[in-house]
């Protein structure tokens, strides 16, 4: 053996420890450890060499070289099948090698083990080639040195296929550059390896920042003015920039109904259904046709969503049937999906979902997880909204309330008037809060005067303006030349279409003729009039027909017309009285109210009053009144 | 107050639910009025389930009787018992509104004659 041989390999093997000692010093990362095991073999192989320089023990370490490099590009391929193939053939062959170094029956040729090795290379510049972006995790990592690789390699064995490993300059001139080639993509990967820890570092950091940038501008548009839309917008917003996809939509259940409403989308997110081709057209006319259908539960990857309360992720669109309708190539074409139903204990909210839209463009499991956890806050966040307006709701309404019944409180009479040969009598109490009783004691020229019982249906300002146009249609309409049933026409149509319908009115209007001792009466749905007769000593309801205030234009009210005698008493009330509960809830009733009537009328109208009074308290007990109560008589001297 | 919709072909049958009274009379009137946005053409109100009702509950029936009427859209109340009925009587409203028997009489109503 050619001592200068020696020498080389020496010094070879001496080179390639230091790079091997000064790489590991630094810190290992994954995708490397085969590149480490190959440089390991080649020392080895080289220090053994320069021992025992047997002829084959370069040509079968490099077996073990090339299966090496195979394995190490499959960490970037996932060939796995053929290289699986690839890594059992040449396993058997260097076993069956070794065996035959061992146990000579026949003489193993370097050149044939050279012929194998040959192939082998064809194979990885082959599998390498083939390596593109849909095959390869990171292409680069292959692409970038393939070339540089496989030329030495195939250059190497070429030259020791033909020359074998005898000569000094092979091991100095052929076989240095492969060892620089494997040097390079160790560096490489290494320096790839090193970006993408940076970039999942830098990944973790910005998806933290940017929950932190959700919850900041969360918290300016709660605090603001509760804004639902705009907060479902922040919500889709983040949630898109978070996990880097391309679009994204949140779908709210609807109140009433099993269908998704959309209520926010970011970017384009075209329907998971059937669309007219005519939308396809613009961006923006599909984006439009996607907010404006429903999608019933259980129907779309949105509805299954929603229904299972399962969150849904599609990888790759092109492999999921449920998904045929988005795998074309135009433009309702999505690569990936995420659907996460937004939750509350047991009750789905609605849907959050993105798209990745560009060709293999795919969501990763770790960005599944970013956005089930962002889901979570969503709903949370979404589900304290709604209750929160609801309540800010009542609320306002409350106050609303309190604040027409202090309008109202002004519209009332103030004192009664004192008639010539009648007394007038009122029991009013508002309940706290919520009032919707109008009465009325109007003096007419002449001998006449009228009483006005009033209610209005709904509550709040609205209602309390209702009422504020009565009193003045009222007061502007009665008068000597008009009867109570023309009254009641004339304040029904100047107020019909005017008002809201669901502030309707009902209301009793009573003239009374001092003078001829007559009495009319015209009723708008309102409750009848009682007559109580001294002859008889008995009360009887006496009611008018005719519609509520506010509901027919045309409406047309009936009158009725009565003489009474001193003694007699006309009562007007509201079902507030009728209806007083107590506190097992039972009603006041009509009945006890006429009885009462019956038993005090002989004692005068003051008096009449102040027993109602005291037998409705008695009655009510310690309940809690819910309607206003009011009573106005008029009894006859 | 809970409103539940069901359909039966094309006519939605509104399913009233709990108390119907100022706090929540408009619940009814926004949903119509929403119905009507989105192209509902036939409508049944069914008060069944109603446990209570009170002026505001009139009020927004009558919203609902006056905004389908202005719409020429048909509408049908069933289910008037109890103490919706006395509420109903009591504002003489009765024959005002297209009250019917029950469910099966307004579906046979409002079936699209072929």
């Amino acid at each position: 053996m050619n001592l200068s041989i020696l020498w080389a390999k020496l010094f070879v093997s001496l080179s390639l420890l230091a790079v091997l000692v000064a790489l590991s010093r630094r810190r290992r990362l994954p995708g490397s450890a085969p590149l480490f095991a190959l440089f390991s073999l080649l020392i080895a192989r080289d220090v053994a060499f320069s021992f025992f320089p047997h002829p084959l023990l370069i040509p079968l370490s490099d077996i073990g070289v090339l299966a090496l490099v195979v394995v190490w590009s499959r960490v970037a391929t996932e060939r796995w099948p053929a290289d699986r193939i690839y890594l059992a053939l040449n396993g058997a062959f260097l076993a069956a090698a070794i065996v035959l170094v061992f146990v000579p029956v026949f003489t193993l040729s370097p050149f044939f083990v050279g012929l194998l090795l040959f192939a082998d290379v064809i194979y990885l510049a082959i599998a390498m080639g083939l390596a593109s972006p849909y095959t390869a995790r990171n292409v680069l990592l292959i692409s970038r040195p393939r070339f540089v690789l496989v030329s030495a390699l195939f250059v190497s064995h070429v030259v020791t296929l033909l020359y074998g490993y005898n000569y000094p300059w092979v091991h100095l001139v052929i076989l240095p550059p492969v060892y620089m080639a494997f040097f390079s993509i160790l560096l490489t990967s290494e320096r790839f390896a090193r970006e993408e820890l940076d970039r999942s570092i830098q990944f973790f950091s910005s998806s933290l920042d940017s929950t932190y940038d959700f919850m900041e501008n969360l918290g300016g548009a709660i605090t603001a003015k509760i804004d639902l839309p705009r907060v479902m917008e922040i919500i889709i917003d983040s949630a898109v920039h978070n996990i880097g996809a391309d679009s994204g939509a949140i779908l709210m259940v609807d109140e009433y109904q099993d269908v998704l409403r959309v209520r926010a989308t970011y970017g384009i997110y075209p329907p998971l259904l059937e669309v007219p081709d005519i939308v396809k057209v613009k961006a923006s006319s599909l984006k439009q046709y996607f907010s404006d259908t429903t999608i019933p539960v259980g129907v779309t990857v949105l509805g299954e969503a929603v229904k299972s309360g399962m969150a849904i992720m599609i990888g790759d669109c092109r492999e999921d049937t449920r998904m045929q309708q988005n795998s074309k190539d135009d433009i309702l074409f999505v690569s990936s999906l995420l659907a996460i139903p937004l939750v509350v204990g047991n009750r789905v909210l609605g849907v959050i979902s993105a798209l990745k839209r560009a060709a293999n463009q795919h969501f990763t499991d770790e960005d599944f997880q970013h956005l089930k956890t962002f889901a979570d806050y969503a709903s949370i966040t979404i589900d304290n909204l709604y209750t929160y307006l609801e309540v800010l709701e009542k609320r306002q309404m409350e106050r609303e309330v309190d604040i027409a019944a202090q309008i109202q409180k002004r519209l009332l009479p103030t004192q009664l008037p004192s008639l010539l040969n009648a007394t007038v009598a009122v029991h009013s109490v508002p309940a706290r809060g919520v009032s919707g009783d109008y009465y009325d004691i109007i003096p007419l020229n002449g001998d006449k005067v009228a009483l006005v019982i009033c209610d209005v249906a709904g509550k709040g300002i609205p209602a309390a303006m209702v009422m504020v146009m009565i009193r003045s249609i009222v007061h502007l309409l009665v008068g000597p030349g008009r009867d109570a049933a023309a009254t009641l026409t004339d304040i029904n149509q100047g107020i019909t279409g005017r008002i809201e319908i669901d502030h309707f009115a009902t209301i009793g209007v009573l003239i009374y003729d001092q003078s001829r001792r007559e009495a009319q009466y015209a009723n708008a749905a309102h409750l009848p009039l009682m007559v109580y007769r001294r002859r008889t000593r008995s009360l009887a309801k006496l009611d008018a027909k005719g519609l509520p205030i506010g509901v027919e234009r045309d409406a047309s009210y009936e009158q009725k017309r009565f003489r009474v005698e001193p003694g007699d008493v006309l009562v007007l009330c509201t079902d507030g009285i009728i209806e007083a509960m107590d506190t097992d809830g039972k009603q006041y009733t009509l009945g006890r109210l006429k009885s009462v009537i019956e038993k005090g009328a002989a004692d005068g109208a003051d008096r009449l009053v102040e027993s109602i009074r005291e037998d409705l308290s008695r009655h009510v007990g310690a309940a809690r009144q819910h309607d206003d109560q009011t009573l106005m008589l008029l009894q006859v001297r | 107050m809970e409103l539940k919709l069901r359909k039966a072909g094309p006519i939605y049958v509104i399913d009233v639910i709990g108390e119907m009274d100022l706090y929540n009379a408009f619940k009814l009137k926004d949903l119509v009025r929403k119905m009507v946005d989105s192209k509902v053409a036939s409508f049944i109100l069914n008060l069944e389930q109603v446990a209570y009702m009170d002026s505001s509950g009139i009020g927004a029936l009558l919203y609902v009787h006056s905004e389908l009427k202005k719409k020429g859209l048909p509408l049908r109340i069933v289910g008037v018992t109890g103490s919706v009925r006395k509420v109903i009587e009591l504002t003489k409203l009765m024959e005002y509104f297209p009250i019917v028997a029950d469910l099966n009489t307004a579906l046979q109503q409002l079936k699209p004659r072929v």
